[in-house]
């Protein structure tokens, strides 16, 4: 049946698809079109999102994510074009459109110098109310910059201050989204995927922000040209680098150091940037005293950002973008020797190519690896741990601007999957057996997953809009076919207020073995013939309005369904396939979210309010009746705000208020002993599993800087105060019942954190 | 005025409504049974527990459940089982027929009534003898250099068929006397090894047992707390001893998947074969 059901859609979406290219063509012959590439006048970066407009008519486009428009089947004659981008100054230019005509037209835009309402307002009038985006959030890089925990900005940290984004507490980075896990997330850099996005156990972000251009993110009903995920869609665009001329900025932060320097390539049209952080807690520690018996870790965590990117006539372009980062532990004391070395490394390369007005193709090659090693020592018994992922990915899509009504994307994607496991507890880490058995696991797993989508938006009048996606995903380690149809609808009330809703299917073939509180030896297995694949399904209602002065209002209600989840088995000796590693079983989640935005502006930022429900169920766990996980919080309020107090000063503040993390009570205690134990160990019984609510969770940050010249250079004082009232959240609260009488104690996070920093551009 | 006082109201809702619960006091009464026979030795020290309120003084004797109805079946026979209190201070169920030793690779059956009617059964196929291939020397010298602590001695066994993971265990026989051990015998006191430990109870605790997929193991100087004689022992455990033992030194919570009773209780009915052997570990600045 199901079957059956599955090929009716193929079968429906083909014979749309055709009906639909049928009718469009005969519309197109009488007309001409208008299509070309919008750039920052300055550095000649491609602007992502930015509106072309023919004034007095209804007829315009967007750029996409290369900086790409095409406006088609414009009727012949005389046009003024208005070309706009929050931030950014607005360009008008007359044009003729002759009948039959391809007109090819690249746009600069120069960088608005005080970012007036008038500007803002002016671009938002022209936004396309068309555009069917639900529940995408974009936060200018900016905004990003000016939200920091201990001096650094972090975009992971940004996100968590959306309605509906949730760590599971203050020192986490892994984003549980609309009930969703960090895993669920696809997490890509300039079109390659990472596969783990965090440093420090997972405090901060791996992403340089000097080094990005555009956040997206989309936190359910996702289009079909993203996939192998089944919650959300994190989309970051790296800088392309400044065309013009070398440039550069350093900064020096209380964790980190960082600096990028970006410049035109010895050939005409062509950029570089690169951009490098550090910690530098290793050479600080050099200059501390240090007790033999109690040594201080080794500590610290590096990043590499790298971009190259190079025109081939007007149209085609190709570019390469790197990216590493490293964490490394150490520590060797008291006869136990231990390192801990987490990292990324990914290289991709994208071409892009204008066939012309109407097709515009992309092909993305990338490679990425994510590996954490983990070797300890003590007294000759060795445990040793190296897991990698390294995805090998070829992927295509052809967009079709085929009229101002009709637009399609076709893709396809394939990657090659290679799982190294290499995990011995034996003591003897010499050599360990192939295979899995008693201790040791010794194998490689190699996956092919292959997937080819099709998207259509279909503007059936002035006010409604329909987007149509199928995506089909084929995973050769488990022999299976999945199928994700997508459906979204746009529905403009009037020229404000937007109705929105989205319905898909979301088919998921990896996994993340991960422990709930930090991401120490966090390990990627695929599907296997084990478990199936996981699987969500998103119904999505929302709407959207452009409120005075370039406020938007966005309301979205959700209910998302889970199949198929797995929750690490933390009491398996040993694991021979995907199924040892997790407890399976499903979730749904529900809620609605509130989003007041305001982009740009002397004031800017946001505020936002979700109320949301999460429920699992799993046959392993609490006796298979339903829970609430632990990073479940009904209530989550967030507010972020800067403010352009003058030329030389800006200030900011980010205040969130959410309900307290689950936790597990207990019921009563005991003592359990072991052959020849004297003392035991003191257990507790646990009732209801998450069942309880630690206090609600609340901080204040503020941060200021100040502008002014250093050695004739533009530079910035960077005062940041974390958590300032010092709430120190809780992170866990457990029963010590070590002695006879029974304490509940919390482990706290920390308190206050003050820091400065400096920023100066080369 | 309006909107103020929307704004106030939404919030204190919020605040209402985000409030911690209140740590729970309720209590429940859980059973926790530690059953564990140990090949070529009489059937002995099984013990139920009745959990207590988590917020009242912890007494394990009124923990202990004294007359349960305890039967073991296996091997032809049916053990009844008496609480004893034997003059080593020990206590705990013992097999009435105190001659019988427990069988390797054989299955038992446990079934016990507690007071209230409440059945907990459970079962467990005991495993093969174990043997030493090496045992540790008679004297260890605990290294000079107690940063590095580099191990100078390994200790082996042979394989038990369908075993991967054994259990050593290390236990000071003796935390005062030292120097009446050597030869030739002096006054000397026994001390700790230097180590940091958070817990009063595990600062004191005398046995520590670590888990190894291997069937030898370099002499791990941290299992040392004391100076002095000790007993080393190898358990070869089966499943239900190795999840208990996980139960024990991993988890706070007691966790129904790592129990292997069933009937309304945790803990477990497990079986293992050991070896033990002595051997005393030299200070390393007498």
């Amino acid at each position: 049946m199901t079957r059956i059901l599955n090929f009716t859609i193929i079968l429906l979406f083909l014979h749309f698809t055709i009906l639909l290219s049928q009718n469009i063509s005969l519309l197109e012959s009488n007309y001409g079109s208008l299509s070309g590439i919008v750039r920052d006048s300055e550095t000649k970066e491609t602007l992502i999102g930015a509106s072309i407009y023919l004034e007095d008519t209804k007829i315009g486009a967007r750029t996409n994510v290369n900086g790409f428009y095409s406006i088609t089947n414009i009727p012949p004659k005389d046009y003024n074009v208005k070309i706009s981008f929050l931030g950014y100054q607005t360009l008008n230019v007359k044009i003729t459109i002759k009948k039959g005509e391809s007109l090819r037209k690249d746009f600069e835009l120069p960088i608005s110098s005080i970012l007036k309402d008038a500007v803002i307002v002016d671009a938002e009038r022209d936004d396309d109310k068309r555009e069917i985006n639900i529940s995408k959030v974009n936060i200018p890089i900016e905004t990003i910059k000016n939200i920091r925990v201990g001096g650094e900005s972090d975009i992971f940290r940004t996100l968590q201050f959306l309605p509906g984004v949730l760590t599971s507490s203050q020192i986490s980075s892994g984003l549980f989204i609309r009930g969703g896990s960090p895993d669920q997330n696809l997490v890509l850099l300039d079109g390659a995927t990472v596969y783990n996005p965090t440093h420090l156990f997972g405090f901060i972000s791996t992403f340089n922000t000097d080094a990005i251009k555009n956040v997206d993110l989309i936190k359910g009903g996702f289009p079909a040209e993203f996939g192998n995920r089944m919650s959300a869609v994190l989309n970051i665009t790296q800088k392309d680098g400044n065309r013009n001329k070398v440039d550069g900025i350093a900064s020096i932060g209380a964790i980190s150091s960082r600096l990028g320097l970006e410049g035109p390539t010895p050939w005409e049209g062509g950029s570089w940037f690169i951009s490098g952080r550090r910690t530098y807690f290793d050479l600080i520690k050099k200059l501390l005293p240090e007790d033999p018996a109690s040594p201080i870790p080794d500590f610290g965590f590096y990043d590499l950002n790298a971009k190259f990117v190079q025109d081939f006539g007007i149209n085609d372009k190709v570019s390469i973008s790197g990216f590493m980062s490293n964490d490394n532990l150490d520590y060797s004391s008291l006869g136990l020797n231990m390192n801990l070395d987490i990292g990324n490394k990914l290289l991709s390369s994208k071409w892009t190519h204008i066939f012309n007005e109407n097709l515009f193709s992309t092909v993305v090659a990338s490679y990425s690896n994510y590996f954490n090693n983990f070797i300890a020592d003590r007294s000759g018994y060795g445990i040793l741990f190296k897991n990698s992922i390294s995805d090998y990915t070829l992927k295509g899509e052809l967009e079709w601007f085929d009229s101002e009504k009709f637009t399609a994307k076709f893709g396809f994607e394939t990657s090659k999957f290679q799982f190294d496991y290499l995990q011995n507890f034996t003591g003897s880490t010499d050599s360990t057996q192939q295979g899995s058995k008693g201790g040791s696991t010794n194998f490689i797993v190699y996956d092919h997953q292959s997937a080819m989508y099709s998207q259509l938006k279909y503007n059936i009048d002035e006010l409604l809009s329909i987007q149509l996606g199928l995506r089909i995903n084929y995973c050769s380690l488990s022999n299976l076919v999945t199928y994700d149809p997508r459906i979204s609808l746009n529905y403009r009330l009037d020229d404000k207020t937007t109705i929105k809703a989205s319905w898909g299917q979301y088919h998921q073939n990896l996994r993340l073995a991960t422990q709930p509180d930090f991401s120490f030896f966090d390990t990627w297995l695929p599907t296997d013939s084990s478990v199936g694949a996981s699987k969500a399904e998103h119904y999505i209602l929302g709407l959207e309005s452009n409120i005075n002065k370039g406020y938007t209002f966005n309301f979205d209600v959700y209910y998302k369904k889970m199949d198929n989840i797995g929750e690490l088995n933390q009491n398996s000796l040993e694991a021979s396939n995907t199924k040892d590693v997790f407890f399976i079983g499903n979730a749904y989640a529900w809620g609605a979210e509130i989003f007041i935005q305001k982009k740009f502006g002397k004031l800017n930022g946001w505020a936002g309010y979700a109320l949301g429900f999460i429920r699992e169920r799993i046959d392993s766990i609490n006796r298979g009746e339903e829970f609430r996980p632990k990073y479940d919080r009904t209530h989550d309020f967030k507010i972020v705000a800067n403010y352009e107090l003058n030329e030389d000063w800006d200030i900011g503040a980010s205040f969130f208020f959410q309900t307290g993390q689950s936790y597990t009570g207990v019921t009563s205690r005991t003592q359990i002993y072991l052959p020849d134990q004297n003392y035991g160990r003191s257990k507790v019984i646990p009732s209801q599993r998450y069942g309880l609510r630690l206090p609600p969770s609340h901080q204040l940050n503020l941060t200021a800087s100040y502008k002014f010249k250093m050695w004739g250079l533009d530079s910035k004082a960077i005062i940041d105060i974390y958590n300032v009232y010092s709430r120190r959240d809780i992170l866990m609260r457990y029963y010590d019942t070590s002695e006879e009488d029974t304490k509940i104690e919390d482990v706290r996070l920390i308190p206050i954190l003050p820091t400065i920093s400096l920023e100066i551009k080369l | 005025m309006k909107n103020i006082l929307f704004v106030f109201i939404s919030l204190t809702t919020l605040l209402i409504m985000s409030c911690e619960d209140e740590a729970p006091g309720a209590y429940k009464e859980s059973y926790i049974v530690n059953a564990l026979l140990l090949v070529d030795m009489p059937i002995s020290e099984i013990t139920v527990l009745r959990s207590l309120p988590i917020f009242d003084k912890y007494n394990n004797d009124s923990a202990k459940v004294k007359n349960a109805t305890i039967t073991i079946e296996g091997d032809d026979n049916i053990f009844n089982l008496k609480y004893r209190l034997k003059e080593d201070g020990n206590e705990g169920y013992y097999a009435e027929d105190s001659i019988y030793k427990v069988k390797p690779n054989t299955l038992y059956k446990i079934k016990i009534t507690l007071p209230n009617g409440n059945v907990i059964n459970g079962e467990t196929t005991t495993p093969g003898r174990i043997s030493w291939v090496k045992k540790a020397k008679d004297y260890l010298q605990y290294p000079k250099d107690s940063l590095k602590l580099p191990s100078t001695d390994t200790i082996s066994w042979n394989k038990v068929t369908g075993n991967d993971f054994y259990l050593i265990s290390v236990s000071c026989l003796d935390t005062l006397q030292y120097g009446k051990y050597l030869t030739p015998k002096t006054e000397e006191l026994n001390r700790r090894v230097y180590f940091p430990i958070a817990s009063e109870k595990r600062y004191r605790e005398l046995t520590t047992i670590s888990p190894i997929a291997n069937t030898h193991s370099s002499v791990v100087w941290a299992a040392f707390k004391w100076f002095g004689l000790h007993q080393v022992k190898v358990f070869a455990p089966d499943y239900n001893f190795l999840k208990w033992f996980i139960q024990s030194q991993v988890k706070q919570e007691l966790d129904p998947l790592l129990s292997s009773v069933q009937g309304n209780a945790y803990g477990f009915f497990g079986s293992a074969s050991l070896v033990a052997d002595t051997t005393f570990l030299l200070k390393n600045q007498p």
